[in-house]
C-alpha cells in the first residue's frame, strides 16, 4: 500500500480553469498518435506549461490515463515499477496482478523480460490508453531507460506513452523519429504565440492589454509561459500608468526574466505571506499541518488555499487539497532569500514533523539536508531492519551514501547494514569492502556482528566452506530474535550446509524456522524458497509423497486477493523432479516447464541452481531428443561457466557424465573424473554424491567390481548417517545390481529388498529403472516384499512383460542371476546368423530335437515367443 | 581548469550561491559571464545543469587561461 503522500505522485494534475487552449499542439499530438505514433516526448526546460499542455490534451480526448510523477528516488528500480504497476491499475483492474512478487524478487528480470510482462497485461485493454511520466528528466538508471524503450518499442495498438521531461532521455530518438514512432513538442513548440499571449492576458488573467505592451512582454519573456505568468500577476491591479511604466522598465532591464518579475510579484505580497513562502520553500511537498509546524502559525490552511486561488505557483496534487507543492522555479527563487542557516532549521523542523507523523523517509531527508548528521544517523538507524526486510536497498544505500563514507565504515550498525545491502543487491564486492572494514571496528554491537557473520555464513555457503555451519549458528546467536529478515538467510545458509554435509534432521529443523520466520513476516518469496529447499530434504530423506503434497499445497495457496501466490511457481521445479522420480514423465515435463518460466520471470534461475533444466534435460534424454538434452546442458554449462557459480558447473557435469556413460563414451567419463578430482577415497557431501554414482557406474562398466563395492558402501554409509533413505534407494540398487553381476544371488536379493522397502511407500521408480534390464532380471527375487509396487515396476520397464511372465522365466531357466548356458548361447547366436534349425542341428552336431529344446529354453529366458524377438532382445540385452 | 560559461540575462548571484569557486560580471549586452576556477568536469557539468534548470539559456562555455 502507497501511503498518502505517495499517492500524490500518481494523480493527474488539476487543469487551470480558464486557461488557453494549445490546440495547435493538441492536434499535432493527436495525429501524432493517428498515424501510428507509439511515443509523445515533451521535451524543455521548466515553466513551458508542458504537463500543463498535457493536462489539457487528455481533457480533450477520450483516453484513459496512467499518470505517474517521477522524483530521485525512483531510480531505485523497485520504487520505479511499484508506481508505474500502480498507476497503470488505475486504468486496468487488476494490473498488478502476480507482478508485485517480481517487485519483491531480489533481482530483477531484464528489461526486455520486465518490459513484456507489463505489455501483455496491457494487450488486454479494450479501449485506447495512454500512461505519462512526468518529470522523466530526474531518471538515471538505465535499467529503467531499457525497459522504457522495450515497451516503446512493443507498444500495444491500442496503448501510447508519453514522456514529459525537462532533458531528452536516452532513448533510441532519431531511430524513432525515422520511423514516425515519435511525436515531438519542443521548446519552440511551447513558446506562446502572439494570438496565445493575448487570449491568455484576456482569458486566464483578464487583464486587457494594449497590442504593443502584448508584444514587449511576449519578445522580453519569448512565449515562455512562467515568464507571462509572473509578469500577469504583477501587472494585476495597475492602471493603466502602471501597467505602461511596468512594462518599459521590463523591458529595459537587463535582469534575467525569471528574477526579475519574481521580484516583482514577490514585493507585491504582504509580509505575512513573503515570510510564509520563504519558510515553506524548502519543501518538496506542503500540507497545511507542516506548514504550521514550520511556520509557528495555525492558518496555514487559508494561506495555501489563498495562494492557489491567486496563481501563485502553487500547485494542488490531491483532489482534496491536503498536498501541494511549489513550482520548481517558484520553489528555487523563494529559497534563493533565504540564508543557508535558516534553511538548516526550517529542514530540521520539517524533519521532526514527518518523524512524528510517521513518514520516516521524508524525515531522514530533511535531516540529512539540514546537515544534522546525528539526527539523520539515528533515524537511519531505525529504518535499518525495516528497510532489509521489505528490500527498499537502493534507498537505504543512498541514505548511506548521503553520510560520511568514514563514519559509516566507523560505525558498526551502519558499516554492517551497508555490507548486508549491498550483498543483498548481489554487489557482493562491495559488500566484502565493508566487511572487510566492519572487522577494524572495536565494541560493534551484537546485532551487528550477528549480520556481518551471517554475510559471512552466506558467502561460505556458496564455496561450500564447512565454516558455514559455525558461521550461521554464531550469527544466529547473535541476532537473537532481532532482524528476523536477515536471521532466515543465516538458517537457511546452516541448513544447506548441514545437508551438504548429510546431517538432513538438522537440515530439515533450520529450515522449518526459517519458514515460520518467513510466513511471520508474510514474506511470501521466502516462504516459497525456503518450502522449496525443505520439500528437497524431504525428497532426499525417503518422503517422497510428502514432499509432493507440499509443493502442490503451496500452489494452491491463495493470496489475500483470492490469488495464488505467484513465486509459489518455483515450486514446480522441485515438483517436476519428484513426477520424474515416479516415472509420470509428461506431467513432469508440463511441470517443469511451468517452474522454469516462474524462475525466469523472477531473475531467480542462477539461484536455483538449473534444478529446472536438469529435470528437463533428463526427460528430454529419456524421450529420446538427445540432442535437445544436450543442447539444455550446453546452455546451462556456459552460462554457468561465464557466470563463475562453479557449484551450478559441477551438478551439470555430473549429469553430463551420466548420459555420456550411458552412450557408452568411457573415456570422456574418465577425464571428467580425473578433472574433477574425484578419487574412490574422496570426501563425500551431497553435491558431490551424484559425480560419485557415475563414478560407481563407470567402476561397474570396467568390471572394477572391488572398488566400485568400496565406493559404494562409503556412500551407503554417508546417506545412513544423514538419513538419507531416498538417496539410498540408488545406491542400494546399484550394490544389489554389483552383488549380482559377481554372483552373490542372496547378497542381491537383500539389498533390492531393502531398496524396494523404502521406495515402495514413496512411490520412488526412476531410481530403479534408470539402471534398466539389469535391475529388471532382479526385481522378481524380491516381488514377495511389495507385490504390488515391484510388477508395476515390472510394467514401467516393460508393458508387455508382466510379473508372471518373469516368474516363469525364472521357474523354468533357474534364475536369471545366471542367464543363458554357454550351449544356449551358441545356438542363438547361430539364429542371429538366419540360418535354419537344421543347418545349426548340423553345425553343432546336435540333432533337431535338441535345437528345439535349446530354443524354447531360450524364448522363456528371454521372454520372447519366436526367434525374432529372440535375437532383437538379445541384442538389446548385448548378450550377442 | 578555468571556464568561462557566458548566459543570456543578468542573474542574482544567490541563484548559484551552492556553487563554490565562481564569480560573475554582469556585461552591457544583458548577458553574464560566469567565471569557473579550478573546475573539474564534474563541477563543470554540476553549473551548466543548474544553469539549465533555472531556465537560463547558456550562449558560451569555453576553457580559458586565469592568473594564479
Amino acid at each position: 500500500m502507497l501511503s498518502p503522500i505517495l499517492k500524490t505522485k500518481l494523480f493527474l494534475p488539476a487543469s487551470r480553469p480558464n486557461s488557453v487552449s494549445r490546440s495547435l499542439l493538441i492536434r499535432k499530438i493527436s495525429e501524432g498518435i493517428e498515424q501510428g505514433g507509439k511515443l509523445t516526448l515533451v521535451s524543455a526546460p521548466a515553466g513551458y506549461g508542458k504537463t500543463t499542455l498535457i493536462t489539457e490534451w487528455l481533457k480533450t480526448v477520450n483516453r484513459e490515463c496512467a499518470w505517474v510523477s517521477m522524483d530521485t528516488g525512483d531510480n531505485d528500480p523497485k520504487r520505479f515499477f511499484t508506481y508505474l504497476i500502480a498507476s497503470l491499475k488505475s486504468i486496468l483492474e487488476g494490473f498488478d496482478q502476480d507482478l508485485s512478487s517480481l517487485i519483491e524478487s531480489p533481482q530483477l528480470p531484464t528489461p526486455e523480460i520486465l518490459a513484456t510482462l507489463l505489455l501483455n497485461r496491457l494487450v488486454s485493454m479494450d479501449s485506447p490508453s495512454v500512461l505519462a511520466i512526468d518529470d522523466y528528466h530526474v531518471i538515471t538508471n538505465d535499467y529503467l531507460h531499457r525497459t522504457i524503450e522495450f515497451m516503446i518499442e512493443n507498444c500495444p495498438p491500442l496503448f501510447h506513452i508519453i514522456i514529459i521531461s525537462r532533458l531528452d532521455p536516452p532513448l533510441p530518438l532519431g531511430k524513432w523519429r525515422v520511423r514516425s514512432l515519435l511525436t515531438e513538442v519542443r521548446v519552440n513548440d511551447l513558446r506562446f504565440s502572439d494570438e496565445e499571449v493575448r487570449a491568455f492576458f484576456a482569458q486566464t488573467m483578464q487583464l486587457s492589454l494594449k497590442p504593443e505592451h502584448i508584444v514587449s512582454l511576449k519578445t522580453r519573456t519569448e512565449g515562455w509561459i512562467a515568464g507571462l505568468q509572473l509578469a500577469a500577476l504583477s501587472l494585476r491591479g495597475k492602471e493603466e500608468q502602471g501597467i505602461a511604466e511596468f512594462i518599459e522598465r521590463f523591458r529595459g532591464s537587463h535582469r534575467f526574466v525569471i528574477d526579475y518579475l519574481f521580484d516583482e510579484v514577490f514585493h507585491l505580497q504582504t509580509d505575512e505571506v513573503k515570510e510564509f513562502l520563504c519558510s515553506t520553500a524548502i519543501l518538496n511537498r506542503l500540507c497545511a499541518d507542516l506548514c504550521n509546524e514550520l511556520t509557528d502559525r495555525k492558518d496555514s490552511m487559508n494561506i495555501l488555499l489563498n495562494l492557489e486561488q491567486n496563481n501563485l505557483f502553487l500547485i494542488p496534487l490531491d483532489e482534496e487539497r491536503q498536498w501541494y507543492r511549489y513550482h520548481h522555479l517558484f520553489a528555487d527563487f523563494l529559497r534563493t532569500e533565504l540564508e543557508a542557516k535558516q534553511q538548516a532549521v526550517l529542514h530540521q523542523k520539517a524533519a521532526k514533523w514527518y518523524e512524528s507523523n510517521g513518514y520516516q523517509n521524508e524525515a531522514i531527508d530533511h535531516s540529512l539536508a539540514a546537515g544534522d548528521k546525528e539526527k539523520a544517523v539515528g533515524l537511519i538507524k531505525r529504518q535499518l531492519s525495516q528497510s532489509i526486510i521489505r528490500g527498499d536497498l537502493y534507498t537505504l544505500i543512498e541514505w548511506l551514501e548521503g553520510l560520511d563514507e568514514n563514519l559509516v565504515r566507523k560505525d558498526g550498525e551502519l558499516c554492517s547494514t551497508k555490507a548486508c545491502a549491498h550483498f543483498l543487491l548481489s554487489q557482493i564486492e562491495q559488500a566484502c569492502s565493508y566487511v572487510k572494514d566492519f572487522k577494524q571496528i572495536k565494541n560493534a554491537d551484537r546485532l551487528s556482528l550477528g549480520r556481518v557473520k551471517t554475510l559471512e555464513a552466506w558467502l561460505a555457503n556458496i564455496r561450500e566452506d564447512k565454516m558455514t555451519i559455525d558461521l550461521a549458528k554464531e550469527a544466529i546467536g547473535l541476532m537473537g530474535n532481532q532482524d528476523l529478515g536477515l536471521k532466515v538467510f543465516a538458517l537457511v545458509a546452516l541448513a544447506q550446509s548441514l545437508r551438504s554435509r548429510g546431517y538432513l534432521d538438522r537440515s530439515t529443523d533450520a529450515f522449518k524456522e526459517a519458514l515460520q520466520i518467513s510466513r511471520q513476516f508474510g514474506y511470501t518469496l521466502s516462504i516459497c524458497t525456503v518450502t522449496m529447499d525443505l520439500v528437497y530434504n524431504y525428497y532426499i530423506q525417503g518422503d517422497l509423497q510428502y514432499a509432493i503434497q507440499l509443493c502442490l499445497d503451496m500452489l494452491a495457496v491463495k493470496n489475500t486477493e483470492n490469488r495464488p501466490l505467484p513465486a509459489a511457481g518455483i515450486l514446480n521445479i522441485p515438483l517436476a523432479a519428484f513426477y520424474f522420480e515416479s516415472n509420470q514423465i509428461e506431467l513432469a515435463e508440463e511441470t517443469v516447464l511451468r517452474g522454469i518460466e516462474t524462475s525466469r520471470k523472477l531473475a531467480m534461475h542462477n539461484i536455483f541452481g538449473g534444478d529446472g533444466e536438469r529435470t528437463l534435460a533428463k526427460i528430454k534424454s529419456l524421450q529420446g531428443s538427445h540432442e535437445d538434452a544436450s543442447a539444455i546442458i550446453q546452455n546451462a554449462l556456459n552460462s554457468a561457466r561465464s557466470a563463475g557459480l562453479p557449484i551450478i558447473t559441477l551438478r551439470f557435469e555430473a549429469l553430463l557424465a551420466e548420459f555420456k556413460l550411458a552412450a557408452g563414451d568411457v573415456q570422456w567419463v574418465e577425464d571428467w573424473i580425473r578433472r574433477s578430482e574425484l578419487s574412490p577415497e574422496g570426501e563425500i557431501t551431497s553435491l558431490k554424491e551424484q559425480s560419485y554414482l557415475v563414478f560407481v557406474r563407470l567402476l561397474m562398466t570396467k568390471k572394477l567390481w572391488q572398488k566400485a563395492e568400496a565406493l559404494l558402501a562409503r556412500l551407503e554409509n554417508f546417506s545412513h548417517k544423514g538419513q538419507r533413505k531416498g538417496r539410498l534407494v540408488s545406491i542400494l540398487v546399484l550394490q544389489a545390481i554389483l552383488s549380482g553381476a559377481v554372483g552373490n544371488a542372496d547378497g542381491a536379493k537383500m539389498k533390492l529388498r531393502e531398496a524396494v522397502n523404502i521406495a515402495a511407500p514413496h512411490n520412488y521408480r526412476r531410481s530403479f529403472l534408470q539402471e534398466g534390464e539389469q535391475v529388471l532380471h532382479l526385481l522378481p527375487l524380491v516381488q514377495d516384499t511389495a507385490p504390488e509396487f515391484v510388477a508395476s515396476l515390472i510394467e514401467d520397464f516393460h508393458p508387455e512383460l508382466n510379473l508372471n511372465h518373469l516368474v516363469s522365466r525364472i521357474n523354468t531357466a533357474g534364475g536369471l542371476a545366471e542367464p543363458l548356458s554357454e550351449r544356449e548361447l551358441e545356438v542363438l547366436k547361430l539364429v542371429a546368423t538366419g540360418l535354419p534349425n537344421t543347418e545349426i542341428a548340423g553345425k553343432l552336431y546336435i540333432s533337431l530335437g535338441t535345437v528345439k529344446w535349446h530354443t524354447n529354453h531360450i524364448y522363456a529366458k528371454l521372454g520372447v515367443k519366436n526367434r525374432t524377438q529372440a535375437v532383437n532382445k538379445a541384442k538389446e540385452l548385448k548378450i550377442i | 581548469m578555468n571556464y568561462e560559461i557566458v548566459i543570456l540575462g543578468h542573474i542574482d548571484k544567490r541563484r548559484l550561491r551552492e556553487l563554490d569557486g565562481i564569480e560573475l560580471e554582469f556585461l552591457p549586452g544583458g548577458e553574464t559571464k560566469i567565471t569557473c576556477r579550478e573546475f573539474d568536469q564534474a563541477s563543470l557539468h554540476a553549473i551548466i545543469n543548474r544553469i539549465y534548470n533555472l531556465g537560463l539559456t547558456l550562449k558560451v562555455v569555453k576553457e580559458v587561461a586565469l592568473d594564479k
